[in-house]
């Protein structure tokens, strides 16, 4: 018998072309925001609470990323930036082709800022790099404190943290003190937030930080 | 549900690596898969098994090694293997880690069959 010896990464071809996009970005000065999360945390009313503080002074474009329906997209398409629906047809994540092909669609030159927003799942998106810059994983508080660690990879290559639905937190039993610390044992250099998109706390410090991410 | 995807591209690269050679003389694919990859082992074996069923690749068998999750502490300078995908120094809670396997997801070996060459 004879072997051939091989170390070929399973996800080299999805990497080649986050690459290429990351490489894209650069040039273009954009800076890009890969929002992961369980279905129904927040991902698109962080988006619109988002926009709603930044669309006047930074040129902000959104990939939207669903099974079905473009629902997510007409939501955003409100506040008046270019706004391209992927729909995966039934596959769980996005892949770096899939935001690469809705690129064609933007044109990014005056764009400062990219968010993407990635099929609803806490599982299978974090093992697709798509040529983002931050990776921010939302955790919701009517979730449960333990999400961290029932789910690690999708904490462990996330840069961001963000608890949303701060506001549900006298009616739910989550502790945002565990739910904080899980995630910091999953991994220790997360930025973490708190925040509750439809009371608007917490939303001011999350809005700072993006804006000493964007290049003027 | 990515495990399809995930075995889609290992067969894809196995192919790509084996083109100059009779598929009858392919024994099997060894692939790292990290216990804390996010990847579940039973369904990427399963999903190869039905993509490769029917071709010419259909004797063709997946190994998969599962690394376990191992953590080495520069604080107290031991290496731990730590299930739950935790990056925290089980022994001395330090935060200061390097993670050393459990997260691979790559083909290492494609064996033949004596008569190959």
């Amino acid at each position: 018998m004879s072997v051939i010896t091989v170390e070929r990464k399973i996800l080299e071809k999805n990497d080649e072309i986050a690459a290429h996009n990351r490489q894209l970005f650069d040039r273009h000065g954009t800076f890009v925001l890969n929002i992961v999360s369980s279905p129904g945390s927040g991902k698109t009313s962080l988006i619109e609470a988002t926009l709603e503080s930044i669309r006047d002074r930074i040129p902000t474009a959104v990939i939207e990323g669903d099974v079905q329906t473009d629902l997510d997209a007409q939501r955003v398409a409100k506040y008046n930036v270019p706004v391209v629906q992927i729909v995966t047809h039934g596959a769980c994540h996005l892949e770096a082709p899939l935001v690469r092909d809705a690129l064609a669609q933007i044109d990014l030159a005056p764009i400062r800022l990219l968010i993407i927003e990635n099929v609803g799942n806490l599982v299978c998106p974090s093992s697709y790099d798509l040529g983002e810059a931050v990776r921010v994983v939302v955790v919701s508080t009517t979730e449960g404190d333990d999400k961290p660690l029932k789910y690690p990879k999708m904490f462990r290559t996330s840069h961001v943290l963000i608890i949303n639905k701060i506001d549900l937190l006298p009616h739910v039993t989550c502790r945002v003190d565990v739910l904080r610390d899980n995630a910091l044992r999953i991994n220790p250099n997360l930025t973490t937030f708190e925040l509750s998109c439809t009371t608007r706390e917490g939303i001011g410090e999350w809005i700072s930080w993006i804006d000493s991410k964007i290049r003027r | 549900m990515h495990e399809a995807s995930i075995a889609q591209h290992i067969l894809t690269i196995a192919r790509e690596l084996t083109a100059d050679i009779r598929p009858a003389s392919i024994e099997s694919v060894h692939v790292k898969i990290g216990e804390s990859s996010g990847v579940l082992a039973d369904s990427v074996q399963f999903c190869f098994d039905a993509m490769i069923a029917g071709t010419d690749w259909q004797h063709v068998r997946l190994r998969i090694d599962r690394p376990p999750f191992r953590v080495h502490c520069r604080a107290c300078r031991t290496t731990s293997h730590n299930e739950l995908g935790i990056a925290l120094c089980p022994q001395c809670g330090s935060a200061d880690t390097e993670i050393l396997s459990g997260q691979e997801m790559a083909i290492t070996e494609i064996h033949l069959k004596e008569s190959a060459t």
